[in-house]
C-alpha cells in the first residue's frame, strides 16, 4: 500500500522554519555581495555596503572580463581539468580505497599506514615543485592540474570506512559465484557508493573549480590558466600596484573593491548551478536493491 | 595419510590459493592508488631536509648548508610560543568537535527533511561560502562588526543593549565570533559527507523501531547516529592529526590583523607569517615540521582512546 | 618485528626512488659556450605585469634595433617578465630548479640575502672594461646601492629616492583654525618634537571647538611626520629597524622602538585618542576614506610632487607641507636594481646591454623597451615628453608598457603628458641631488646579522604587534603595553644585536 508522505505536519513545519532562518544568514551576506557588486566603486567609499547600491554599475565586472579570449580559454581549461580531474579522482581514490576494507587483505595495515603518514607529514613547495617541474615536466600542461591531486589520503581513508559498512555478505555471495576481485569492485561497491562519490566529487569538482595556486606556480601559458587565477590575477595586480603608488613607484590607482566581489559572483556562479545535478545522486534505495536482488 | 586428512590439506590448500589469488587481486587494484601516492606524496618529502638547512636556493636543497637545530630558534625561543601554542590547540580543539556536531546534526535533519525541493535549496544556499574567499567574508564581517558603522552595534542599539564596543579592541569576544564564523563557513559542505552516509540506511529498520513505538529523536538516535559512528571516528583521528595547524585563512583575515586581538586569536601560522620577511624557507620548513610531529603524536594518542571504546573504529 | 620489516622496506624503495629521481634532477639543461661569431642569447627576468599583447611585437623591434649598437651585432633578448605580485615566489622557484636567467631585476628581492647567497656576480671589472659610461652617467652615491663590502653587484635603477611624504591639510579648515605659514615654519624648522605636536594640536582643539573635528588626524604614516626623519636606518627597513639619530656623531645604535621619539609618539597619540582627535575606529577602518573630503580627515600623510604648496583633490583645496626639513636620500633604494647571474656565460655582453639601459647613448632603445613602438604606442608631444596611445599602459590589460623604473635609469625615460614639464628637475636636481638633499649614512652598508635571524624574525613580530596600535593611539593603558613591547624585545637579545650592529657600523665609517 503506498503510504502518503505528509508535508505539511508540525514537525515539518517547524523543520522548514528552522532551515529558512538558518539560509538567511547565508542569503543576506550573498546578496550584499552581489550588491556591491554592481554598485559603483564611489558609491562604496561614500556609503559604505548596502543591500541596494545606490550607484548601479557594472564597472567592476567589464574589468575583470577586459580580456574575453584570454577569459574563454580560462573557462574551457577549468572546466577540462576539473571535470576530468574529479572523475580520474574518484576512480583512483576508491580504488585504492577498495583493498583496505577487505578485512581479509593482508596488506591492510601498511597500505594504511602508508597512506596515513602523508597526511602528517609534507615536503613542502620546494620539493614538490622540483619533482612537478624537472622530474615529470608537468609544468605548462594541463596535467599539473590532475595528477598531483589525484589520490588523497584523507578521501581514501574515509571511502575505506564507508565500504567496510557494506554487509560482507554481498561480497561472499559474489565470491561464491566466482567473482574476481575486479568484478566485484566495478560490479558491486562502484555502484553501491554512488551518494558517497557523488559528494566527494561534488567537494573535489568545487577544489579544483577555485584552485589559483597551481596556476600561479606552474603555468606561464595564458591558455591555460585556471579560471579563479586569472580573476584573482587583476585583482593582486590591482592591489600591487596601489602598494607601489604608496611607495612612490607607481601613479596607478585601480578600484578594487567592487572588483573583488565581482569576481566572487564570476566564479561562484556555475558552481551553484551544477550542485543541483550532484544532489540526485543522494538518494536512498540503492542499498536495499541489491541486498534483495 | 587417511581420506579426511588429504581432503583437509587439499581444501587448506584450495583455500591459501584462494586467498593468494585474493590478495593479489586486491593488490593490483590498489596499485596505481599507492604509487600515485609514492610520486606526489612521498617523493617531496625529502624537502624535510630544509628544516635543517640554511637553504641557499643557487645551491639547492643538497648543496645548502647544514646548520642543525638553528632553525627551529624562531618558533621555540619566542617570547609568545606558549601563547601561540595554546591559541592553536584550543582552537583545533574547539572547530573539530562543533564541526562535527553540527555537520552531522545539520545532515540529519536533512534526512528527515519530506520535501526534496527544499532540501535541494537549503543544501545549496548553506555551500555559498566554499566560493567566497575568506578576503570577502572578512569584509562582510567588518561591515557588521564596524564600530562606526556596523550593523551589529546599530541592533544592538535598538534593544537597548550598549552600542559602541569597538569589537576589534575587545580580545574576549573573538573566540566566539570565529568559531561562529568557522561553523558558519564549513557546516553545509560538511554535512554533505554524512547525508550521504545517511543514504546507505536500511529504511526497513527505521520501520520497525516505528513499529516498535520509537519517536523520530529515539529513531535518530539509535539507529542514524550509530550508522555515522565509523565516520565520525575517523574524522576525529585525523581531524587530531592537524590540531597544530590552524586555520590561517580564517585568523588572519577575519581579525584585519589587529594587534590588540593577538593574545586570542594569535595562532602558529599566523605568527610565522607576521615573523618571517621574505618567506624564509628554513624556518617555515622547521615550524612546519615541528607542527607535523606534535600531530603524529596527537593521532597516536587518539587512536588508543578510540581503540578502548570500540576498537572496530580504531584506524590501526 | 613485521611492521619493522615494513618499515625497512619502505625505507629502501624510498631511497632508490630518491637516487633516481637526483639523476633525474639535473635541472634544465644549460646552454653551452658559444663561438665569437655565434647568436649570443640572454635572458633578462623582471618584474612587470606578465606578458601582454604586443609584447613579442615590441621585443623583435628591441632586438632588431639593438643590433645596431656597439659591439651587441650579434646579441638578442629573451625577456621573461614576471607579475609582481608573484615575483619574489617565482624567482626562488626559479632558483631552486635551476633555471638560467642572465639579468634579473631586484626589486620584491632581499638584494642583500640574494647577493650573499652568491646569486649575482661581480661587476666592478665588468663596469671598467665593458660599460664604462655607466660609471659617468650615474653618480656615485647611486652605485653604492649596489655595493656589498665595497664591491659592486647591482646597477641600481636610478629614479626619485628622497620620499614624497606631505602632510597634507584642508585649506578652508586651516584658514578657519591655525595659519598655514606657522604650521610650515614648525614643520621645516622644528625647535623640537614638541613643538612640531602642539602646532597641530592647537589647530585640532580649535576645530573640535568649532564643531568641525570631522575625522581628525590620521595617524597613518604618522610617523614619518614626528619620528622617521629624524632616523638613519641602518639594518631593517620598516618594522624591527636599528637605527641612528641623525647628526649623532657617534652613531650610537638603538632599537627604533626603544627610542625617546617614539615614546613621545606613543604618548602623544594615545592622547589625541582621547580628546577625540583620531577617530575610535582607526584600528579596524580602511583609512584611505577620509582623504580629501568633507567632513574628511583635518591632516593627513599622502604623497605629493615636490616644491608643490596647493593641491586641488576632489575639489577641494588642499594645503600640502613637505615631511622632511630637507630631502633626505634613505640608505635603501626601494626600486632595486639589476644584476648579472654567476652563471650568465656572456657578462661582458650583458653589462653593455644594462649599460644600454642607463646611459645616454641608449636612450632611444630604452624608451623603446619602456613605453614601446613610436606611432604604435605612443606619439611624441613635446621635447621629452610622450602621449600614450593604442591601450599602451603597465597592467596587463594594456598592450604594451615596463615600468621605467625596473628597466633603468629614469632620467632617460621620456615624460608622459600627465607629468608636469618640470618633473626631471624636481626629482633629479631638486630632491636626488639638491643643494639642501641629505644622505644617509648607511649607503652602501649592508649588516651581516645572519646570526641572529631568528632573534630578529621575532623582534619584526613584537614590532608589528605593538607598533601600530601604539602609534594610533588605540591602546588603553598605553604604557603599560609600551613597557611589554620593550620588554619582549629585550628577551629576543636586542642589546646583544644592537652591539654586534654598532661594531659593524663603526668599521664600515671608519673605512669610509
Amino acid at each position: 500500500m503506498k503510504k502518503s508522505k505528509k508535508k505539511f505536519t508540525v514537525g515539518q513545519i517547524i523543520l522548514n522554519a528552522l532551515f529558512v532562518l538558518v539560509c538567511l544568514t547565508y542569503i543576506v551576506p550573498f546578496i550584499l555581495l552581489l550588491s556591491i557588486s554592481f554598485s559603483s566603486e564611489g558609491a562604496i567609499k561614500e556609503y559604505g555596503y548596502t543591500l541596494i547600491p545606490k550607484a548601479f554599475s557594472i564597472e567592476a565586472y567589464k574589468q575583470i572580463f577586459n580580456n574575453p579570449q584570454m577569459l574563454i580559454n580560462a573557462y574551457i581549461t577549468t572546466i577540462i581539468y576539473s571535470i576530468g580531474g574529479t572523475l580520474i579522482f574518484l576512480f583512483i581514490t576508491s580504488l585504492t580505497a577498495y583493498p583496505l576494507s577487505r578485512r581479509n587483505y593482508k596488506l591492510r595495515n601498511f597500505t594504511t599506514w602508508y597512506l596515513f603518514i602523508t597526511t602528517l607529514f609534507g615536503g613542502g613547495l620546494v620539493p614538490t615543485y622540483l619533482i612537478n617541474t624537472n622530474l615529470l615536466h608537468l609544468d605548462n600542461t594541463i596535467w599539473i592540474y590532475i595528477l598531483p591531486g589525484m589520490v588523497s589520503a584523507w578521501t581514501v581513508i574515509i571511502i575505506r570506512t564507508f565500504y567496510q559498512g557494506i554487509p560482507e555478505s554481498l561480497v561472499d555471495a559474489a565470491k561464491l559465484d566466482g567473482a574476481s576481485e575486479f568484478r566485484i569492485y566495478f560490479q558491486i561497491m562502484l555502484p553501491l557508493s554512488v551518494p558517497v562519490l557523488a559528494s566527494f566529487g561534488f567537494m573535489t569538482l568545487v577544489g579544483k573549480w577555485n584552485d589559483w595556486n597551481t596556476s600561479l606556480i606552474y603555468i606561464t601559458d595564458t591558455r591555460l590558466f585556471s579560471l579563479q587565477f586569472l580573476l584573482q590575477k587583476v585583482l593582486r595586480e590591482a592591489e600591487i600596484l596601489n602598494k607601489m603608488a604608496e611607495q612612490g613607484l607607481s601613479t596607478y590607482d585601480i578600484p578594487t573593491e567592487t572588483m573583488r566581489y565581482a569576481m566572487a559572483i564570476a566564479v561562484a556562479g556555475p558552481m551553484l548551478f551544477i550542485f543541483p545535478f550532484f544532489q540526485k545522486y543522494f538518494s536512498k534505495g540503492i542499498m536495499i536493491g541489491s541486498i534483495k536482488g | 595419510m587417511s581420506k579426511i586428512d588429504v581432503q583437509h590439506i587439499n581444501k587448506a590448500t584450495k583455500i591459501k590459493r584462494r586467498n593468494d589469488t585474493t590478495n593479489f587481486q586486491l593488490f593490483l587494484l590498489g596499485l596505481p592508488g599507492m604509487v600515485a601516492v609514492f610520486i606526489f606524496h612521498y617523493l617531496p618529502m625529502f624537502g624535510i631536509i630544509i628544516a635543517f638547512k640554511k637553504f641557499n636556493p643557487n645551491k639547492g636543497l643538497f648543496g645548502s648548508q647544514w646548520n642543525g637545530f638553528d632553525n627551529f630558534e624562531f618558533f621555540f625561543t619566542t617570547p609568545d610560543a606558549v601563547r601561540i601554542i595554546r591559541n592553536t590547540v584550543l582552537y583545533s580543539i574547539d572547530y573539530l568537535f562543533l564541526e562535527m556536531v553540527f555537520s552531522v546534526l545539520v545532515a540529519i535533519l536533512f534526512y528527515n527533511l519530506i520535501s526534496r525541493m527544499a532540501l535541494k535549496v537549503y543544501n545549496t544556499i548553506m555551500i555559498l561560502p566554499t566560493f567566497v574567499s575568506m578576503v570577502l567574508i572578512a569584509y562582510i564581517v567588518y561591515a557588521m562588526l564596524n564600530p562606526a558603522m556596523g550593523i551589529l552595534n546599530r541592533y544592538l542599539g535598538m534593544i537597548g543593549l550598549p552600542n559602541d564596543v569597538d569589537w576589534y579592541s575587545t580580545p574576549a569576544a573573538w573566540p566566539w565570533i570565529l568559531t561562529v564564523m568557522k561553523i558558519w563557513n564549513v557546516v553545509g559542505m560538511g554535512a554533505i559527507i554524512y547525508y550521504a552516509a545517511l543514504m546507505g540506511i536500511d529504511e526497513s529498520l527505521f520501520e520497525a523501531a516505528r513499529v516498535d513505538g520509537a519517536n523520530k529523536y529515539q529513531q535518530m538516535w539509535y539507529i542514524a547516529l550509530p550508522h555515522l559512528a565509523a565516520i565520525i571516528a575517523i574524522q576525529l583521528i585525523l581531524g587530531f592529526g592537524s590540531i597544530f595547524n590552524g586555520d590561517f585563512g580564517l585568523h588572519y583575515q577575519l581579525t584585519r590583523d589587529v594587534g590588540t586581538l593577538y593574545p586570542t586569536t594569535d595562532i602558529i601560522n599566523t605568527y610565522t607569517f607576521r615573523g618571517l620577511k621574505d618567506g624564509n624557507m628554513s624556518v617555515s620548513a622547521a615550524v612546519g615540521l615541528v607542527q607535523s610531529v606534535l600531530g603524529v603524536i596527537m593521532v597516536l594518542g587518539v587512536n588508543l582512546i578510540v581503540k578502548k571504546i570500540s576498537p572496530e573504529n580504531s584506524m590501526f | 618485528m613485521k611492521k619493522i620489516k615494513k618499515l625497512l622496506t619502505l625505507g629502501l624503495a624510498w631511497i632508490i626512488a630518491i637516487t633516481l629521481m637526483l639523476s633525474g634532477c639535473g635541472g634544465r639543461s644549460k646552454e653551452t659556450a658559444s663561438s665569437a661569431n655565434e647568436e649570443i642569447k640572454l635572458k633578462w627576468v623582471m618584474s612587470g605585469s606578465g606578458e601582454q599583447s604586443d609584447s613579442q611585437t615590441v621585443w623583435e623591434k628591441f632586438n632588431e634595433k639593438l643590433k645596431t649598437y656597439e659591439g651587441m651585432k650579434n646579441v638578442s633578448v629573451e625577456f621573461k617578465i614576471i607579475p609582481f605580485s608573484d615575483y619574489t615566489q617565482k624567482f626562488l622557484l626559479m632558483q631552486t630548479s635551476r633555471e638560467h636567467f642572465d639579468i634579473a631585476q631586484t626589486y620584491q628581492l632581499n638584494e642583500i640575502k640574494e647577493i650573499r647567497n652568491e646569486t649575482f656576480m661581480e661587476l666592478g671589472d665588468l663596469i671598467d672594461k665593458n660599460a664604462p659610461e655607466i660609471k659617468k652617467d650615474l653618480p656615485s652615491f647611486l652605485m653604492k646601492f649596489g655595493q656589498v663590502n665595497g664591491k659592486q653587484y647591482l646597477i641600481p635603477n636610478y629614479q626619485m629616492l628622497p620620499s614624497l611624504w606631505n602632510l597634507w591639510l584642508p585649506k578652508k579648515m586651516v584658514d578657519k583654525y591655525s595659519d598655514i605659514s606657522k604650521i610650515r615654519e614648525t614643520v621645516k624648522n622644528p625647535k623640537s618634537n614638541t613643538e612640531l605636536y602642539d602646532v597641530m594640536e592647537t589647530y585640532f582643539k580649535a576645530a573640535k571647538a568649532g564643531g568641525e573635528l570631522g575625522m581628525g588626524f590620521n595617524p597613518n604614516c604618522a610617523g614619518l611626520l614626528f619620528t622617521e626623519r629624524l632616523f638613519d636606518g641602518a639594518y631593517g627597513q620598516y618594522s624591527s629597524r636599528f637605527v641612528v639619530k641623525i647628526g649623532d656623531e657617534t652613531h650610537k645604535i638603538v632599537e627604533v622602538h626603544k627610542t625617546d621619539e617614539i615614546r613621545q609618539l606613543y604618548a602623544k597619540m594615545a592622547d589625541w585618542y582621547q580628546k577625540d582627535y583620531i577617530r575610535k575606529d582607526v584600528l579596524s577602518a580602511n583609512l584611505n576614506d577620509g582623504k580629501a573630503r568633507e567632513g574628511g580627515y583635518l591632516a593627513y600623510m599622502n604623497q605629493a610632487n615636490y616644491g608643490v604648496e596647493v593641491i586641488n583633490e576632489n575639489g577641494m583645496d588642499m594645503y600640502v607641507v613637505y615631511a622632511n626639513p630637507s630631502p633626505f636620500v634613505p640608505s635603501v633604494n626601494v626600486a632595486g636594481g639589476n644584476g648579472i647571474s654567476v652563471n650568465c656565460e656572456h657578462p661582458d655582453k650583458a653589462i653593455k646591454l644594462l649599460e644600454l639601459m642607463n646611459t645616454e647613448k641608449g636612450k632611444d632603445l630604452y624608451n623603446l623597451l619602456v613605453y614601446g613602438i613610436e606611432g604604435t604606442h605612443f606619439e611624441k608631444a613635446g621635447d621629452d615628453k610622450i602621449k600614450l596611445i593604442n591601450n599602451a599602459g603597465e597592467s596587463s590589460g594594456s598592450s604594451y608598457g615596463l615600468a621605467k623604473w625596473i628597466v633603468g635609469n629614469t632620467k632617460y625615460a621620456y615624460l608622459l603628458k600627465s607629468q608636469p614639464d618640470d618633473y626631471k628637475d624636481m626629482v633629479f636636481n631638486k630632491l636626488n641631488q639638491g643643494e639642501t638633499t641629505k644622505y644617509s649614512e648607511f649607503i652602501g652598508f649592508s649588516a651581516d646579522l645572519s646570526k641572529y635571524e631568528a632573534k630578529l624574525s621575532q623582534i619584526d613580530a613584537v614590532a608589528k604587534e605593538f607598533h601600530n596600535p601604539l602609534s594610533y593611539g588605540a591602546l588603553g593603558d598605553w604604557e603599560k603595553r609600551y613597557e611589554e613591547m620593550v620588554q619582549k624585545i629585550n628577551a629576543c637579545q636586542a642589546d646583544e644585536i644592537c652591539a654586534e650592529l654598532q661594531k659593524q657600523v663603526d668599521d664600515f665609517i671608519k673605512s669610509k
